[in-house]
């Protein structure tokens, strides 16, 4: 009964309630849908760098953290070739290849550097990364054929290096020795993942023979076929691996895309900062509506009073009203955004001017998030009660004498 | 006995000002008695419904109802008593809009927890006995003076209380509806025993009580049997 006279009461100004259930929407329209925003935003940015450069994951050495970055060939993964053919045969995974680290020097004949080097398995990376022609920004990605080499758009730049001109690579092999070998500059690129001023690619055969580290790579490149099944393959392949007692540790794209741990939380205090503003305002609001409604209602309550209603009870009574007003505004914003949600993402995303450093415009799938919907849903509900406290409790200590004379 | 006052004084202040709105009254109703309280405005006939009605406490005295003291009991012991002994009857009728005919008749029962099937049993024997059965589903907007009265008598008698308090029941109603609400208290009160008092400064529906209590600045200054009784 309570709950019905709570319920009809809401109508009973019609106006503003329906204001108060706009502003709920409002605030639940922006927490979940720039959640929503904000996770498609981070799926395809991180879909984006898996299919362009991380790959859903990384396979490598254990120690190669604590010793590759100054001595990459000192930790590297042996027998490549079977290793990434296991792991290319596992469920899930769409295709892996091999890449291996390693430095030197490189020269246009007028000008040297040293560069930072990954050699690639050019037909299986093509498999696994099916976005890593985006990243090239003039020239192609490395073919099947030995003998080129792609550099950092700004390294042959520095270098005054046009494509279609020779190159001259200059490492220490595995053992000591120096080695030399020359190639063609058949592309130039740009990425977050590397710095462009010492980047340089080239096949992992070629690689593998001038640095004299046969059948040898620094990671195991692995790409997902579905990326929401990501964190599951990975346990997939680290059981795997492990059960061939080897010193495999998978490295997931989560640490691999570079400035991603720092950003996801920065983008979630974000959103939470902007709600909480937000349904501070709102809760600012379903008090007053629930204000008015006690002044309004004063004689009404004085009457609930005289026929024996308990001062808790009318005060669940306005709380209740409180609650309503939430969960109708939430639940209705909540079915507006995902409404909204569903047509922008079925209808192209919203599309966004291409990253510092990228030629590819930005194309964002807005993507529904279970914990973002309880949030937006959970906050109204939350503040509407907190809002509708005072009210309630000043309802509750009328006196139903000044109640009833209320003119 | 159903309700008693023993020398009760109630003083409001206003202000710097110390309003006596009632003086040492003392006043004892039977019951099934039907009391007429009369006097002007601002006499101190509401203070003294208002005390009776455990709607407030007396700066002094003592009010007992069914042989409880009214005096010292906390908030929750008061709504109690209200919901289970004490009917109110308003001036203007002071229905819950938002309820229909039959909602409003109910509300004091589902205050008193009454069971579902027991609580439609009882409000619609109540609606029947105050002519409205027809009318039970419809809101009160749509109901005439009368109609609402007769509502606002409903559900102060759905209960069985111990006493119905009703202040100027028939002051928003004319003359001729007038007479037939306080013909239907009467029947109630002969029919169903209940004690009624009613405040009134109409000497015209008095005629209608057995017992007529005078009250002037807030002391009692008349209390007699009128001749029906």
């Amino acid at each position: 009964m309570l709950f019905i006279l709570a319920y009809k009461n809401l109508w009973r100004n019609l106006r503003r309630t329906v204001l108060a259930e706009i502003s709920i929407v409002f605030g639940v329209l922006v927490i979940i849908g720039s959640g929503n925003f904000i996770n498609g935003m981070q799926r395809d940015w991180a879909k984006f760098e898996i299919n362009s450069s991380t790959g859903a994951f990384q396979v490598e050495h254990r120690d190669y953290q604590a010793m590759g970055k100054s001595e990459p060939l000192k930790a590297t993964l042996e027998n490549s070739a079977a290793l990434v053919e296991q792991i290319s045969r596992i469920p899930g995974v769409r295709a892996a290849y091999g890449k291996l680290n390693f430095s030197g020097m490189v020269s246009s004949g007028v000008k040297s550097t040293f560069f930072d080097g990954r050699a690639v398995d050019v037909a299986r990376q093509r498999q696994t990364l099916s976005q890593q022609q985006d990243l090239i920004v003039a020239g192609k990605p490395l073919g099947d054929s030995a003998g080129g080499v792609i550099l950092g758009a700004d390294l042959a730049n520095m270098l005054g290096l046009k494509i279609g001109d020779p190159v001259t690579i200059v490492v220490q092999t595995l053992h000591g020795g120096l080695n030399l070998t020359y190639a063609t500059l058949v592309g130039t690129k740009n990425g977050r993942h590397f710095p462009s001023t010492i980047y340089l690619e080239m096949p992992l055969d070629d690689a593998q023979k001038l640095l004299r580290v046969h059948d040898r790579v620094s990671q195991v490149v692995v790409g997902a076929e579905d990326f929401d099944s990501i964190p599951g393959l990975m346990k997939r392949v680290e059981a795997e691996l492990r059960s061939e007692q080897a010193p495999y540790v998978m490295r997931g794209y989560q640490v691999l895309i570079p400035i991603y741990p720092q950003a996801i939380p920065s983008f979630k205090f974000i959103s939470i900062s902007v709600g909480i503003v937000l349904f501070i305002l709102v809760g600012g609001g379903i008090g007053n509506v629930m204000a008015m409604a006690v002044l309004e209602r004063k004689k009404e309550i004085g009457t609930l009073r005289a026929l024996g209603m308990e001062k808790n009870q009318v005060r669940r009574l306005f709380l209740t009203e409180g609650f309503m007003i939430g969960v109708i505004g939430s639940l209705s914003g909540l079915l507006l955004t995902s409404a909204l949600t569903y047509f922008i993402a079925t209808h192209g995303g919203i599309h966004l001017p291409p990253p510092a450093g990228t030629s590819q415009i930005l194309i964002i799938i807005p993507q529904m998030n279970l914990a973002t919907s309880v949030l937006g849903v959970a906050m109204p509900l939350l503040v509407s009660v907190l809002g509708a406290w005072w009210p309630a409790s000043a309802s509750a200590n009328l006196n139903p004498i000044e109640a009833l004379t209320e003119a | 006995m159903s309700i008693k006052l023993k020398s009760v004084g109630k003083t409001y202040q206003l202000g710097q000002t110390t309003v006596h709105a009632l003086r040492d009254a003392t006043l004892e109703i039977a019951q099934g008695e039907f009391v007429a309280l009369v006097g002007p405005s601002g006499s101190g006939k509401s203070t003294m419904l208002q005390l009776m009605g455990a709607l407030d406490q007396p700066s002094s005295g003592e009010v007992w109802v069914d042989d409880q003291p009214v005096n010292q009991m906390s908030d929750h012991e008061l709504a109690k008593i209200r919901r289970n002994r004490i009917g109110f009857i308003f001036q203007s009728f002071n229905l819950i809009p938002v309820l229909s005919v039959f909602g409003n008749v109910e509300l004091p029962l589902v205050l008193q927890r009454v069971p579902r099937q027991e609580r439609h049993d009882r409000v619609y024997a109540m609606l029947e006995r105050v002519g409205l059965t027809e009318r039970a589903l419809h809101k009160t907007e749509e109901l005439s003076g009368g109609q609402r009265q007769r509502v606002a008598i409903a559900r102060a008698l759905v209960t069985n209380p111990t006493i119905v308090l009703s202040d100027e029941p028939t002051a928003n109603l004319d003359s001729k509806t007038g007479e037939e609400i306080l013909a239907l208290m009467q029947r109630l009160n002969e029919e169903q025993h209940v004690t009624l008092l009613f405040a009134t400064h109409d000497a015209k529906i008095v005629k209608h009580a057995k017992r007529v209590v005078s009250i002037l600045d807030g002391r009692i200054n008349n209390d007699q049997l009128t001749a029906g009784a």
